[in-house]
């Protein structure tokens, strides 16, 4: 069920963060301690280091792709406080945006739907969430001070296309723009752009982890009404929150609670399967059954027979 | 920047780790007075409000306290989620409190005290880490004392006093072994072991002197401590090592002033927290062995001492402090926080003193920075994770590695197995095995009925099929009836047995052999006297069954003798005076339907008619309106008049009937009303129906009107298989479909692209996606290409090759004619296809008037003039016509659109490519290009090139076999070609309407083959027909046009076909009748194609193509001259047919050539690659494609460089070479 292709041996020189493929999946990106990103073209088995990106001054924390509508463009966020936004110029990656107004540690970098244009959040553990959304000539940054009072780990966009409203009513033109935070004040916040005001407005706390929240990802959508979102925290729980698009109210379930801390949640591109990792190591795949319940696919999370090289590997 | 405040003036506590939220216990603390020197104590719990973004912590609960705290700790004890609070107070009591009561403001909260039993106030205390029960407390005179908590009355251990005489300024338990705990008194820190009960160590830093006050054993390395001291003199804090005990292992050097509390991080030893009287709290790595570089952060400075410290134990990143000026502040090491408010507190002082200058709270000049660690916190960074990417791959990584793990994902195995299944069964040339496989082992009936329904098309007679699986074979009916022929009472009532319980609307003559008549006394009096006036009406409209009963004409006078003894005097005398038509209505209305037939027949074809249809009103019942519906034709009745129940004779009855146009109208419009009935059985048959009718989009929301959610995968592939089972054996069958945008089926089907890419299956999921022309499809199949790696840059829809493609052709989208896409499934032809495809002949483009016998055109010559063997017999599906405006198809190439395999599929001529004959016929004249300038009218002035050709195109020598579907009778087309491209046509120098009726020789030729076309059908069916091709092929000329965009002249629209001409739509509709093999004989002629070849004469002629630079020329010659090579030795049909392919796409090559739209990479590495191949190195001219792949542009290069890229890997293969 699941296959090792390849194992991209990145050449960093310290702990890995984040490893992220493009939209197409042929380009790896990745980012370490070492305070280096490095772009691999993957081919199958086979990859090619082709970038070897050095300009922050500190571990980097996270990579994410933009959509490739607007060119090869990979944004970067680091403990140095800066997030820098790369572009592929020719065969060079250079660097065409830094932003440095944060007062801490920038956790985690996403790109909203293509729809919304280029526009990037960027979570920190200052508390604030940025927006910059790239215009003609340059970059406007718009910021959510004290998302989170001790810092936002995990920023992630509501898909274009998901209704879910909060008010549940028809609506006509495009949804609103809204993105889910995980801070570590243990709440998820959602939040909405009034269009009126182009303020970021709080529209929903969600209360459920004990602990921080690592990282919170917005479902894709699969063309129904309501909308999900999946949350991991150091209190060892993954939480699905699902609003079923016409209350309003999000409504907690429990995946599961793990052995370790779980750190990161990952939808797939179809968004039915969740992948959970944590501290241990180890993925875990879930999958929401026709009955509701969600269920693990891969069950390396909770056998604890497997030898430390299967577990590794899953 | 803090992340919360409290103006308190007191000691400071965290919550145990297991308490959530977390809460700070703060008690009244002895070490300051307050502005109103108030001793009343109080012990108080705030919740850190973290819900609020301001800084207020929020009050849970407080208690008043018996005296004012020196030190506090919340210890996790035994377990207990909320522990105990331990206060050490000024009266020289340890107090116990339950937190659990004290934050529910519980009464009875103080567990116990020990008040009394120390020398003094208990100035520092410390819960063992691991024993929470036991408690360490110092008092004054060196008084070290260990508590159970279960037992306050004695001391755990009577401990040795130090004769030291001073106040126990610290004491802390060992952090990794219980028994162990360090004190300071006096300037000197002391290490007690439990067990020996007595100090086992003094720690002196012999050196400096330093004296210590504060002590911080290490989290995790049991024999380290950190001693500071609050002495001025000496403002450090040391690391000692109690192994090496002589010198401490690194002094951490910053303060000013003294220290007056330390606090080492429990989940990051790398964070030592120290806050001074120099106003100072640092950040220090005491294990940084670099010296200098221990400091690695500074809290925000608000002039003030700080005296307390604590950790938060559940969130590492909080650390609360108390201030002497009466502020319990909490601080994020992480950064966050908010400006502080407390600037009104000198604000009192101010108005006390007014007019004196207060010294700011923040140092002037500086704005507070929030705390900035020189490294992350141990417990900060995530080192392991997994993301999805597209195609179902699992990236994962991990701290045990710096490699990252690419893995695939396959939730859906079942899904992926049967769809590579199907893959590739598509992919072999014998589909009707899997569709009988499948109908085998279908689990659903429905399946089952479907698939067999599917496999009939794979039969050499789909309809003779389709009527077996309705029940009806010919031969069983035939059977049935013929035995019992000469009864006529038993043949009715046996059928009537057999069908009447179904067949109450239809009647029981529905079978194929049309033997069955309603009267055989009525055929025997009308073949008698059809003897002497052998009336139109008997051949045109009769039906054919009449000529397979031979008529008995013995019984001729018996029945005359018997009319004439009947009573019905008037009748004869009407009969006797000539008066036929009131002999007939007498007849009638005596219900003499027999004789009144009889008459009829005798007096003429109107009487005939009219006495016909009152018979069938007479006779009434199920089977009058059948025979009415079969004798006028009027299947549509039947359709639409039925009764559902009997669907599977309604449809037996079209089978029969109708002509294959008229079927999938017919049996579409069953299914419409089967659907509209909607209960299971009903839909199942409509699914039955629009199968029959070749009706995908009507089928598949038919089918997911039976399956609401088909988002079950294998639902999902069940149908997935039905369509392309269908598909595929519709276009055996030869009906091709085309499978609409933004149809149910479309949708569908990207939906199962989507899930097959979710799974891995990218190929075989693209391959779903090829028609794919607008929105979430395109874009699913430009990633699905870039995911492939096809493309090389940008965004721009991608397009390459594909090996598992049974043919490549140029999509029919105008607004992509640049890009070639892979169709491996043969799955949705174009229009053009589609109408080529059904009318076997591609629409022809010449008018005849350009036949000018002294300018035949050169390529005329030879592709006619060619054996048929070397032409390739093309997929039913193979493109045509691309955007002509680009290709420019010469018209004159098209004529050869009558050829015919004997191998039944039918050769489609593609009017953009040359002929492959063309291409190989030794006798061809050079030419310089494969399209000479030969479309234009120049190019048939008798000046242009008089090639030494006969004038007669359709010579014997090129005889276009007809088809074997038409039966054993492959005849007349000998002698029927030449004169069916009529002469006065290729005479005249006029252009003719199509629907101008030939000349008479034409007619007459017809006239000879006619006979062959009255195959039994009615002249009402072929009316009908005839007007709906007429109609189709008016649509087929408006497409045409408007894809030409150009309007045609306006007569050309207005086909008015005659009953009695060879009307040229009758090409069209030959084949169509393929269940008459044995009878009808004709075949399509290829002459017939005055009517779009006048069609297109009206139309400007596409531009010619020049000819190619002559610094490329040397391209062409090259690869034509390979191609030719490969062709030559190739004996594999598909590969010929991909050659062919290939073909066509390096025309677009010279074409950008031609136009100077390559750019320089591209021509050299083109240029690159011909000259490999002259030298024969096809492994390096690979490499050269590669190369310039990879460096070119990608829109330039991509709509040709994957055939050139399989000419040089045929080349290869076949080992051609040049030389």
């Amino acid at each position: 069920m699941v296959s090792v292709i390849s194992n991209v041996d990145t050449g960093h020189d310290d702990m890995i963060h984040d490893a992220q493929m493009d939209y197409f999946g042929t380009r790896l990106a990745t980012c370490s301690s070492d305070r280096s990103i490095k772009i691999f073209e993957v081919k199958g088995s086979t990859q090619t280091l082709i970038a070897d990106l050095r300009e922050h001054e500190g571990p980097v924390w996270q990579v994410a792709w933009a959509h490739p509508m607007y060119g090869n463009i990979l944004a970067s966020c680091s403990y140095d406080r800066k997030v820098i936004i790369w572009q592929e110029d020719g065969h060079k990656w250079k660097k065409i945006h830094e932003y440095a107004n944060h007062d801490s540690s920038v956790n985690s970098v996403c790109w909203a739907p293509h729809e919304h244009g280029l526009v990037l959040a960027c979570a920190s553990s200052d508390g604030s969430v940025s927006v910059l959304t790239s215009t003609a000539q340059t970059w406007e940054a718009k910021k959510i001070t004290n998302a989170h009072s001790i810092g936002c780990n995990s920023v992630s966009w509501a898909p274009a296309v998901a209704s879910g409203s909060a008010d549940g009513s028809a609506r006509t033109g495009p949804p609103p723009q809204r993105m889910v935070t995980g801070g570590c004040d243990t709440y998820v916040k959602i939040w909405r752009l009034d269009s009126t005001n182009g303020e970021w407005i709080e529209e929903s706390k969600l209360e459920g982890h004990s602990d921080w929240v690592r990282d919170v990802a917005w479902a894709p959508s699969i063309g129904l009404p309501r909308s999900i979102i999946a949350s991991c925290s150091q209190d060892r729980r993954v939480i699905i929150w699902v609003n079923d698009g016409v209350s309003g109210v999000w409504q907690p379930r429990e995946l599961n609670t793990f052995d370790d801390v779980i750190w990161h949640v990952s939808w797939s591109v179809t968004g039915n399967i969740l992948a959970v990792s944590g501290g241990d190591n180890k993925v875990s795949l879930w999958k929401e059954s026709l009955e509701g319940q969600w269920v693990c696919l891969s069950d390396s999370a909770k056998s604890q027979q497997q030898p430390p090289s299967e577990q590794r590997m899953f | 920047m803090k992340v919360k405040e409290v103006n308190t003036l007191a000691n400071v506590a965290w919550s145990p780790e297991t308490v959530h939220p977390g809460l700070l216990a703060c008690g009244t603390t002895a070490k300051q007075l307050d502005a109103g020197l108030t001793t009343s104590a109080s012990l108080t719990l705030y919740d850190l409000n973290l819900a609020q973004t301001n800084l207020e912590l929020k009050q849970v609960a407080s208690v008043d306290a018996p005296a004012r705290f020196h030190a506090l700790q919340w210890s996790g004890l035994g377990g207990e989620a909320s522990g105990v609070i331990y206060g050490g107070c000024e009266d020289g009591g340890l107090y116990i409190y339950d937190a659990a009561k004290l934050q529910a403001s519980s009464p009875n909260s103080l567990l116990g005290n020990t008040l009394g039993r120390h020398a003094g106030p208990i100035y520092t205390l410390s819960s063992n880490h691991l024993k929470a029960n036991y408690v360490v407390c110092g008092s004054s005179d060196s008084e070290v004392t260990v508590w159970d908590v279960a037992n306050l009355t004695t001391p755990v251990v009577p401990l040795k006093k130090l004769a030291l005489g001073a106040d126990v300024s610290c004491v802390e338990f060992n952090r990794q072994v219980e028994h162990i705990f360090s004190s300071t008194c006096g300037g000197h820190a002391v290490v007690w072991d439990l067990r020996k009960q007595a100090s086992i160590m003094t720690i002196s830093d012999t050196v400096s002197r330093m004296k210590s006050s504060c002590i911080s054993w290490h989290p995790s390395v049991a024999t380290q401590l950190v001693l500071a001291s609050e002495e001025d003199a000496t403002p450090w804090a040391q690391v000692w090592d109690l192994r090496y005990a002589t010198a401490p292992l690194r002094t951490m050097e910053g303060h000013q002033r003294g220290i007056l509390k330390t606090a080492w991080c429990t989940a990051d030893p790398n964070l030592l927290i120290t806050a001074a009287k120099d106003n100072k709290i640092y950040i220090w790595n005491p294990n940084e062995a670099q010296r200098g570089q221990e400091m690695v952060g500074e809290f925000p400075s608000y002039n003030q001492w700080s005296f307390d410290l604590d950790w938060c134990h559940r969130d590492p990143s909080l650390v609360a402090v108390a201030s002497v000026d009466g502020c319990v502040s909490v601080y994020s090491l992480m950064g966050a926080g908010s400006p502080p408010t407390q600037s009104d507190r000198f604000s009192q002082i101010a108005d006390s003193f007014p007019g004196m200058e207060m010294p700011a709270v923040v140092p002037q000049g500086a704005t507070p920075q929030p705390i900035r660690l020189k490294n992350p916190p141990k417990w900060f960074p995530v080192t392991a994770g997994s993301s999805f990417a597209f195609g179902g791959r699992l990236i994962s990584w991990n701290s045990q590695s710096r490699s990252v793990q690419v893995a695939q994902v396959v939730t859906e195995q079942g899904l992926v197995d049967r769809s590579s299944k199907l893959e590739e069964a598509l992919s072999q040339p014998q589909f009707a095995s899997y569709c009988q496989e499948k109908a085998q082992l279908a689990t659903h009936p429905r399946d089952q009925v479907l698939w067999q329904y599917i496999s009939a098309n794979f039969e050499a007679s789909p309809r003779a099929k389709y009527t077996e699986l309705l029940g009806y074979t010919s031969t069983q009916v035939s059977a049935r009836l013929h035995p019992q022929a000469p009864s006529t009472q038993d043949m009715e009532g046996v059928s009537a047995e057999v069908l009447a319980d179904k067949m109450a609307s239809l009647g029981t003559t529905a079978s194929s052999t049309g033997s069955l008549d309603p009267s055989e006394q009525f055929e025997m009096i009308a073949s008698g006297q059809s003897f002497d006036k052998t009336p139109e009406t008997e051949t045109a409209e009769g039906e054919g069954e009449t000529d397979s009963s031979e008529p008995t004409p013995v019984t001729l006078d018996v029945i005359e003798e018997e009319s004439e003894s009947g009573h019905q005097g008037l009748i004869t005398q009407a009969l006797l005076i000539g008066d036929l038509e009131s002999a007939v209505e007498l007849c009638l209305s005596d219900r003499f339907y027999p004789h009144a037939l009889a008459l009829a027949a005798h007096a003429g074809a109107d009487l005939f008619t009219k006495t016909r249809d009152s018979v069938l009103r007479g006779v009434g019942g199920g089977i009058g309106a059948l025979v009415g519906a079969v004798v006028r034709g009027d299947l549509a009745s039947i359709i639409s008049t039925c009764k559902l129940a009997s669907w599977k004779e309604a449809l037996t009855a079209i089978l029969t009937y109708s002509t294959d146009a008229q079927f999938s109208t017919l049996a579409e419009s069953l299914g419409e009303r089967l659907e509209s009935q909607g209960d299971a059985d009903a839909l199942l048959s409509a699914m039955v129906c629009y199968v029959c009718a070749g009706s995908l989009d009507k089928f598949v929301s038919c089918w997911v009107k039976t399956n609401p959610d088909a988002h079950k995968p294998s639902d999902l592939q069940d149908l997935v298989e039905i369509i392309m089972g269908l598909q595929r054996s519709l276009s055996a069958a030869g009906r091709p479909t085309n499978l609409s945008e933004g149809s149910t089926v479309s949708s569908l089907l990207c939906q199962y692209a989507s899930l097959l890419a979710a799974q891995g299956a990218l190929n075989t999921a693209v391959s779903y996606l090829n028609s794919a022309t607008k929105g979430e499809m395109v874009e699913l199949r430009n990633r699905l290409y870039r995911a492939l790696g096809y493309a090389t840059g940008g965004s721009v829809p991608a397009a390459s090759h594909q090996n598992t493609a049974s043919s490549v052709r140029r999509t029919s989208t105008p607004h992509q004619p640049t890009f070639s896409q892979p169709q491996p499934t043969q799955f949705t032809p174009s229009v053009q296809d589609q109408q080529r495809s059904i009318y076997g002949e591609p629409v022809t483009l010449q008018s005849p008037s350009f036949y000018t016998p002294t300018a035949p055109h050169t390529q005329m010559v030879p592709q006619y003039g060619a054996p048929p063997a070397p032409m390739t017999p093309l997929n039913p599906l193979q493109p045509a016509a691309p955007a002509p405006p680009l290709m420019g198809p010469p018209p004159t190439q098209v004529m050869s659109g009558g050829f015919r395999r004997s191998g039944g599929s039918r050769y489609v001529q593609d009017p953009s490519r040359p002929s492959p004959a063309s291409m190989l016929d030794p006798t061809l004249p050079a030419q310089p290009t494969p399209f000479p300038p030969l479309s234009t009218g120049a190019a048939l002035n008798p000046t242009t090139t008089p090639v030494p050709a006969p004038p007669q195109f359709f010579t014997p020598a090129a005889p276009p076999s007809a088809t074997p579907m038409y039966g054993d009778q492959q005849l007349a087309t000998q002698s029927g070609l030449p004169s069916t491209k009529p002469p006065a046509a290729m005479d005249s120098s006029v252009p003719r309407g199509w629907n101008d009726p030939p000349p008479l020789s034409a007619r007459k030729e017809y006239g000879g083959v006619g006979g062959a076309w009255f195959y039994g059908g009615h002249s009402g069916d072929k009316k009908l027909m005839m007007l709906k091709q007429a109609k189709q092929l008016q649509q087929q000329l408006q497409q045409q046009q408007s894809t030409e965009e150009v309007k045609a002249p306006e007569p050309i629209m207005c086909p008015v076909p005659g009953g009695a001409m060879p009307e040229p739509p009758q090409q069209f509709m030959g084949f169509q009748h393929p269940q008459y093999g044995t009878d009808a004989s004709v075949g399509p002629t290829p002459g017939t194609t005055a009517p779009a070849a006048a069609a297109n004469a009206a139309q400007p002629e596409p531009a010619s193509k020049g000819p190619l630079p002559p610094e490329h020329q040397v391209i062409q010659d090259v690869l034509t001259e390979v191609k030719s090579r490969c062709l030559m030795v190739v004996q594999n049909q598909q590969m010929k047919q991909r050659l062919e392919d290939i073909n066509t796409k390096l025309e677009v090559l010279y074409d950008k050539l031609r136009a100077g739209q390559l750019g320089p990479t591209s021509v050299s590495g083109v240029n690159r690659i011909i000259s490999a191949v002259q030298s024969g190195d096809y492994r390096s001219a690979l490499n050269v494609h590669a190369e310039t792949i990879a460096k070119g542009s990608f829109s330039e290069l991509s709509s040709f460089m994957p055939s050139l890229k399989l000419l040089l890997q045929y080349c290869m293969q076949l080992q051609v070479f040049l030389q």
